[in-house]
C-alpha cells in the first residue's frame, strides 16, 4: 500500500526525518565548535583560519540610488563607520599561494555590529554543507605547506573551488574580488522572499592581481608553498596595503547579486560552488567602502566577525541536515562561542605573537 | 577418370577393422561418482608431467574429504546468505543528478596500458544495512574514455543504518541463454571498490582513476598472451565448477598409470618395458589395430594408412602441389631454422610426396630427411631419399615423418593455430567487447582458454614435454610458434578445399564452417541484436585495434616468399602459385595493418569508430572473424586435439621425437630398437599426454554442461548430425571451447 494511502504517516515520518537530521546538525556542529573552542580558541588562541591578517578602519556608505529591492537596513546614502579585516587562509606566510579575505563590519568596534560580512576570494568556495566542511577538515593534513590533498582528490568541486580562490603573490590585498559565495536571506520591503550574494571589488577598475596562470593551475591546488627562490617576505602583503593606507584612502565596491524565491527552485540555488548566471541575476552596487586607517595586530587580532551580526530579512537561510547547502552559514552561525573564546583567552594568556618576518617559510 | 564413374571402394575389410577398433577404442565420459577413498587432484593448475599434484596418502585424503565437506557447507551457507539477502535489481532512493559519484576506469598495466580506459565496464553503487540487506543505489557504465558518473541518493546513502558503502565493477563474464533462448549478459563481479559513507557528502565524489588489472597483456613474450599472477587466486577467467570436477575424475586414473612407471623405473629399473608400459594405458586406435598374428601384415606401418592419417587423422595436413611435379601432393616439415640441440635427438626436415589413390586418399611415394640421422653426423644439408622400394629404411622413414608431423601437429596446429590463435581474440574481446551483443556471440567459446594455455606453458612449451623429448629447444620452440602465429589470419580464412571425396577431415570442416557460417549471420542480422552491435560499434572498434595492435608480425618463409611474391610483396603475375594450396592459410593478396612499421599477420575489421561509418565490408569482416574464431576455438582444436589419443597413443608406432639410437642407421633403425624410440621416462610421459589431452573433456556443444551455448548453435548442428556421421565424425565430441 503506497504511503499516500497514509497521509498522517506520511507526514509523520517526514517530521521525524527532519527531526532527526536537524537534530545531526545541531549535534554535528556543536561537537565541531566545542572542540574548535578547546583547541583552538583556547589552547592556541588563534582564530580557525585566516589567522594571517590586517585590519583597517573606515567608513561604509550605501548608494544613493540603489537598483534593487530596498531593505530598511539598506538606507540610501547612508553613512556608518566601518572596519575591515583582509586575511589569508590558513599559514603565515604572505608569498604562500592562498585564498586571501575581507571581513567586514559596519560599526567601528571590535565585535558588536549591525551588520557583518565574510567574504573569499574565488566565486566559488571550496566545500558547500557542514558535512562538505567537516571532511574538509578531516582530510587537512597540513606538511610543508601542502595540505587537502586527499580532499581535492575525492571531491573535484572543491578543487575547483581551490582554484578559483587561491591568489599567488597579489600586489595588494585592495585589488582582488571577493565573494561571499554563500546565499543569505534577502527579505525587502516588498516581503518577496529573495536570496542574496555579495561580493567586494575595487571602487576603480582594475586588473585582479595574483590569480592563478596556466602554470600556476598545473600544480595541484592543495600545493600551496612559496616559489622557489621567492624573495617576498612573509609579511609582505599586509605591509603593503599599510603603506598603501599611508598614502591615502583605499575605496571598495559592495555589490550584490539577488534570486527570487521560487516554488520550484532546485536546491542548488544554495550551493555555494556554483555562480549564479550573471545574465539573469546581474550584479548591483549596495555600497562603497572607504578604508583610512591600518590597525596594528593586536587591535586586527581582537576583532571577531559573526554571522549573527546581521539584520532581520538578511541573515541565514535554515538549515534541514548537515547535506543542507545552507548548513555551511548554520555552522558558522554557531561558532560564535569559539569566537568570543579566544578573546578571552587571549584576554588571560597574553596577545599571540606577531608573524616574525623571518626565514621560517611555508609555515 | 570418367565423370560417371564410382571411385574404387578402399579394401572393405580394412575399413571394417577400422570401425570396430575406432568404436572399441571411443572416448566416453561417464565415470563413477568419486569416493571418499578416491585420490585427489590438487587442481586443474597443478597437472604436471613429471608428477602431478595429487593427494593419495591416507591422512590427506581424509583431510581433503573434511576439506571439501567444509566447502560444501561454505557453499550452502553463501547459498543461503544469497537467498536470505538478495541484490535485487531496484535502485532505492531518489538519485539526482547533482549528488554523483565519479571516477575512471583504465587499465592497470605499467607502461603499456596504463592510461587505456575500459569503455562500457558496468558499475553498481551498493550500500548494505546493519541486518544486511543489500541497497542498490545506482548504476552505470563507463564512457569511451572509461570515464563514469553515478547519481545517488545522498540521504538514503547516508541512512544511519548503512553500514557499509561500495561500487562494484562488473565485468560481462560469460553468456548464458535460458531455455527460451533469450541472451542474458552476465554480469560478474570483478571488484570492489570500498567508499568511506563519510566520505559521501554530496556533490561529486571523485573515487579518481581506479586501474583494474584486467586481462592485461603480457610484457615479457611478443605473443599476444594474458598476464595470469597466480593461477589458484589471480586469474582474469575462471574454470567453471564443472570441468574442475570432469578433469579430476577423467585425469586421476592417467596420472597413476604414470605415476606408477616412473615409480618402477626408479625403483625397480628393468622391470617396466615398452610393451608393458603401453599395455597400462588404454587401448588406442593403432594397438587396436595391431594384428593378433604375427605373420599377418599390419596395417598400421602399411602405406595406405600413412597415407590416411596424414589426411584425416591428427595431422590434417595442407597438402600442396609438387611445384616440379603438379601430379604429386607435398608435405613439408621444416625444422633446420630453428634452435635445436643437436646431440640427442633426430630432427631433420622431413618432406613427402604422395600420389592421389583412385579411391582419393593419398599414398606416400617419397620421403627425404633433410640433416643428421645418426649422432655421427653433423652436416645439416645432407639429403637422404627414401621410396617405397626401400624396404625398411622406408618404414623407418615413415616412422621419421609421423614424428615429424606429430611435432608438428601439436605445436602448429594444436597449440599456435588453435590455443594461442585463440587467446590473442580471446583477450581482445574480454578487454573489450561487454554490452555489444558479440561478446554474446563469442565469450562462450572463448572461456577458459588462457588458463589452460597458462597451464601449457608450464607442461608443454618452454621447458616442458617437448623441449625434454625433441630436439627443439625452448627459444627453438619459440621460434616456431611465433612464425606460425605470423600466419595465421581471419580474414579470407576458409578451410581447405577437399582433394577428394576421401577427404574427410576438409569436408568436414567445410560442412561445420558453413553452419557456424550461417549462424554468426544470422546472430548479427537479427535486428535487436544488430541494432545494438551498431550502437555499441566502439566496442569493435577496441576489439579489432587490440587484436591488430598486439598480433606478432606476419611471416612468410624464404622459400614461399621467392616462389610466390613478386617485388610489391604481392603474388605476382610472374609467379605460377597453382600449386600453392590457400585453403587454412593467409591470403597474402591481402595488405597486412602495419603497426610500429611492422606488418602485422592479424587484419583489421574496421576502421570505423562510430555506426555512421560502418560499411557492409566492416559488417562482413565482422561476421568472418567471428565464424574464424568460434570455428578455431571448437572444430580447428577438437580435431588437432582429440586425434592425439588415435595417432601419438602408441609410442613405437609415433611419438613427439626420436633419438638418434645407437645402431649403425641411426634413427632409421626398426621399431625394435629400442634406444630409437623415446626413453621410458619420455614414453610414459607421452602416453600420458595423449591421453590427458584426448580422454579428458568438459564443455561440448551439444551437452552444453554450462548452458552458455546458443541453443541455436546446437540446433543448426544436429541438423547436420546425419552428413557428418557420414563422414565418420561424431558431433557430440566437438568441444565447445579449447580448454584442454
Amino acid at each position: 500500500m503506497s504511503k499516500q494511502s497514509f497521509p498522517l504517516l506520511s507526514a509523520l515520518r517526514t517530521w521525524l526525518v527532519r527531526t532527526g537530521n536537524r537534530f545531526v546538525l545541531w549535534l554535528y556542529t556543536g561537537v565541531f565548535n566545542l572542540l574548535l573552542t578547546i583547541f583552538g580558541s583556547i589552547l592556541a588562541r588563534t582564530r580557525m583560519s585566516h589567522n594571517n591578517g590586517i585590519g583597517a578602519v573606515g567608513s561604509f556608505r550605501f548608494v544613493d540610488n540603489p537598483k534593487f529591492p530596498l531593505h530598511p537596513f539598506f538606507e540610501p546614502g547612508k553613512t556608518m563607520p566601518c572596519r575591515i579585516r583582509h586575511g589569508a587562509a590558513s599559514f603565515h606566510d604572505d608569498a604562500m599561494r592562498a585564498v586571501r579575505s575581507i571581513s567586514i563590519k559596519l560599526a567601528d568596534t571590535r565585535s558588536a555590529s549591525p551588520f557583518d560580512l565574510e567574504l573569499n576570494t574565488g566565486v566559488v568556495a571550496l566545500f558547500w554543507s557542514a558535512a562538505s566542511f567537516l571532511r574538509f577538515a578531516k582530510y587537512k593534513k597540513t606538511m610543508y605547506g601542502i595540505q587537502y590533498h586527499q580532499y581535492y582528490r575525492n571531491y573535484p568541486v572543491g578543487a575547483r573551488g581551490a582554484y578559483a580562490g587561491l591568489r599567488r603573490n597579489p600586489t595588494s590585498f585592495d585589488n582582488l574580488h571577493y565573494y561571499s559565495q554563500t546565499p543569505f536571506w534577502y527579505i525587502a520591503t516588498d516581503n518577496v522572499k529573495r536570496y542574496v550574494k555579495y561580493r567586494v571589488v575595487p571602487a576603480e577598475e582594475v586588473p585582479e592581481s595574483g590569480l592563478l596562470d596556466d602554470y600556476e593551475r598545473l600544480i595541484e591546488p592543495g600545493n600551496q608553498r612559496i616559489l622557489p627562490g621567492e624573495t617576498r617576505s612573509r609579511n609582505y602583503l599586509k605591509e603593503a596595503y599599510a603603506r598603501r593606507l599611508q598614502q591615502g584612502p583605499v575605496f571598495y565596491k559592495v555589490q550584490l547579486q539577488l534570486h527570487t524565491a521560487s516554488d520550484d527552485d532546485s536546491m542548488e540555488i544554495f550551493n555555494c560552488c556554483r555562480e549564479w548566471d550573471e545574465a539573469s541575476h546581474p550584479w548591483m552596487d549596495l555600497g562603497e567602502i572607504r578604508a583610512e586607517r591600518a590597525l596594528d595586530w593586536s587591535e586586527s587580532t581582537l576583532m571577531l566577525f559573526s554571522m549573527n551580526n546581521m539584520p532581520k530579512g538578511l541573515d541565514a537561510l535554515p538549515a534541514y541536515s548537515i547535506f543542507d547547502y545552507n548548513s555551511l552559514n548554520y555552522m558558522r552561525k554557531r561558532s560564535d562561542i569559539a569566537r568570543k573564546a579566544r578573546i578571552f583567552a587571549i584576554k588571560l594568556f597574553g596577545m599571540p605573537p606577531e608573524i616574525p618576518n623571518d626565514d621560517n617559510r611555508n609555515q | 577418370m570418367a565423370k560417371n564413374e564410382k571411385p574404387p571402394k578402399p579394401n572393405l575389410k580394412v575399413r571394417d577393422e577400422y570401425r570396430e577398433c575406432h568404436q572399441r577404442t571411443q572416448i566416453t565420459f561417464r565415470h563413477n561418482q568419486r569416493k571418499i577413498w578416491h585420490p585427489r587432484l590438487r587442481s586443474y593448475n597443478h597437472i604436471e608431467f613429471h608428477r602431478s599434484r595429487t593427494y593419495g596418502g591416507f591422512l590427506a585424503r581424509l583431510g581433503l574429504f573434511f576439506l571439501e565437506i567444509y566447502d560444501g557447507l561454505k557453499k550452502g551457507y553463501q547459498a543461503f546468505h544469497k537467498w536470505l539477502f538478495p541484490q535485487r535489481d531496484k535502485i532505492y532512493g531518489h538519485p539526482s543528478a547533482d549528488t554523483v559519484v565519479s571516477g575512471r576506469i583504465t587499465f592497470g598495466q605499467k607502461q603499456k596500458d596504463l592510461d587505456v580506459p575500459i569503455s562500457n565496464m558496468h558499475l553498481e553503487l551498493w550500500g548494505r544495512a546493519y541486518w544486511g540487506g543489500y541497497r542498490k543505489l545506482s548504476q552505470g557504465v563507463t564512457d569511451r574514455d572509461g570515464r563514469f558518473s553515478l547519481p545517488y541518493d545522498l540521504h538514503y546513502a547516508r541512512r544511519w543504518w548503512m553500514r557499509r558503502i561500495w561500487l562494484g565493477i562488473y565485468h560481462t563474464g560469460h553468456e548464458h541463454f535460458t531455455e527460451r533462448v533469450v541472451r542474458i549478459p552476465d554480469y560478474t563481479l570483478f571488484t570492489k571498490v570500498p567508499i568511506l559513507q563519510g566520505d559521501l557528502v554530496g556533490t561529486e565524489m571523485d573515487l579518481n582513476t581506479i586501474q583494474l588489472f584486467y586481462w592485461e597483456y603480457r610484457q615479457d613474450t611478443p605473443l599476444p598472451r594474458v598476464v595470469i599472477r597466480d593461477h589458484d587466486k589471480d586469474t582474469p577467467d575462471q574454470y567453471s565448477p564443472g570441468r574442475l570436477a570432469a578433469i579430476e575424475k577423467q585425469f586421476i586414473p592417467i596420472e597413476l598409470i604414470k605415476v606408477k612407471h616412473l615409480d618402477m623405473i626408479k625403483f625397480a629399473p628393468g622391470k617396466l618395458t615398452y610393451e608393458k608400459m603401453q599395455a597400462d594405458y588404454p587401448e588406442n586406435l593403432t594397438s587396436c589395430l595391431k594384428p593378433k598374428n604375427p605373420d599377418t601384415p599390419d596395417i598400421t606401418r602399411g602405406d595406405d594408412w600413412f597415407g590416411e592419417r596424414m589426411m584425416n587423422g591428427m595431422y590434417a595436413s595442407d597438402f600442396d602441389r609438387d611445384p616440379r611435379n603438379p601430379d604429386l601432393y607435398w608435405i613439408h616439415y621444416h625444422w633446420n631454422s630453428y634452435d635445436k640441440n643437436p646431440h640427442y635427438y633426430a630432427m631433420p626436415d622431413v618432406d613427402v610426396w604422395f600420389r592421389l589413390k583412385p579411391d582419393g586418399l593419398p599414398l606416400p611415394v617419397r620421403i627425404t630427411l633433410t640433416g643428421p640421422l645418426r649422432a655421427d653426423d653433423s652436416d645439416p644439408r645432407a639429403k637422404h631419399t627414401f621410396t617405397p622400394e626401400d624396404g625398411a629404411k622406408w618404414q623407418a622413414a615413415k616412422r621419421v615423418a609421423r614424428v615429424s608431423g606429430a611435432i608438428y601437429t601439436e605445436v602448429a596446429h594444436h597449440f599456435a593455430g588453435t590455443h594461442l590463435n585463440v587467446e590473442q581474440y580471446a583477450i581482445a574481446a574480454f578487454r573489450n567487447l561487454h554490452l555489444s551483443p558479440i561478446a554474446g556471440l563469442l565469450k562462450s567459446f572463448l572461456r577458459s582458454v588462457v588458463l589452460v594455455n597458462h597451464t601449457a606453458d608450464r607442461i608443454l612449451v618452454g621447458n616442458g614435454y617437448i623441449t625434454s623429448a625433441c630436439a627443439l629447444t625452448p627459444k627453438g620452440l619459440d621460434q616456431v610458434v611465433m612464425n606460425v602465429m605470423g600466419t595465421l589470419d581471419w580474414k579470407h580464412f576458409k578451410p581447405m578445399i577437399p582433394l577428394s571425396e576421401a577427404h574427410v577431415f576438409a569436408k568436414a570442416a567445410n560442412l561445420y564452417w558453413d553452419i557456424v557460417a550461417q549462424y554468426v549471420s544470422d546472430y548479427i542480422e537479427y535486428p535487436p541484436y544488430h541494432e545494438r552491435i551498431l550502437e555499441h560499434w566502439y566496442e569493435v572498434y577496441r576489439f579489432s585495434e587490440d587484436a591488430v595492435n598486439h598480433s606478432v608480425p606476419a611471416f612468410l618463409c624464404n622459400f614461399l616468399r621467392s616462389a610466390l611474391l613478386d617485388k610489391s610483396g604481392k603474388p605476382g603475375p610472374g609467379h605460377s602459385a597453382g600449386w600453392y594450396q590457400t585453403g587454412n592459410r593467409m591470403n597474402l593478396n591481402d595488405d597486412r595493418p602495419v603497426v610500429d612499421g611492422v606488418p602485422r599477420a592479424v587484419s583489421r575489421i574496421t576502421m570505423a569508430k562510430e555506426r555512421e561509418g560502418v560499411t557492409d565490408a566492416d559488417l562482413a569482416n565482422l561476421k568472418q572473424v567471428c565464424t574464424y574464431i568460434i570455428f578455431q576455438a571448437t572444430f580447428g582444436h577438437t580435431w588437432a586435439n582429440s586425434k592425439q589419443y588415435d595417432d601419438i597413443g602408441e609410442v613405437k608406432y609415433c611419438s613427439l621425437g626420436l633419438r638418434f639410437g645407437t645402431g649403425p642407421d641411426g634413427v632409421l633403425g626398426p621399431e625394435s630398437d629400442t634406444s630409437i624410440a623415446p626413453d621410458l621416462t619420455r614414453a610414459t610421459q607421452m602416453m600420458w599426454w595423449s591421453n590427458m589431452l584426448s580422454r579428458t573433456g568438459y564443455g561440448f556443444i551439444t551437452a552444453n554442461e554450462d548452458k552458455d551455448v546458443s541453443p541455436h548453435m546446437i540446433e543448426a548442428l544436429e541438423k547436420h548430425r546425419a552428413a557428418f556421421a557420414d563422414l565418420g565424425f561424431d558431433i557430440d565430441t566437438i568441444q565447445s571451447r579449447t580448454n584442454i
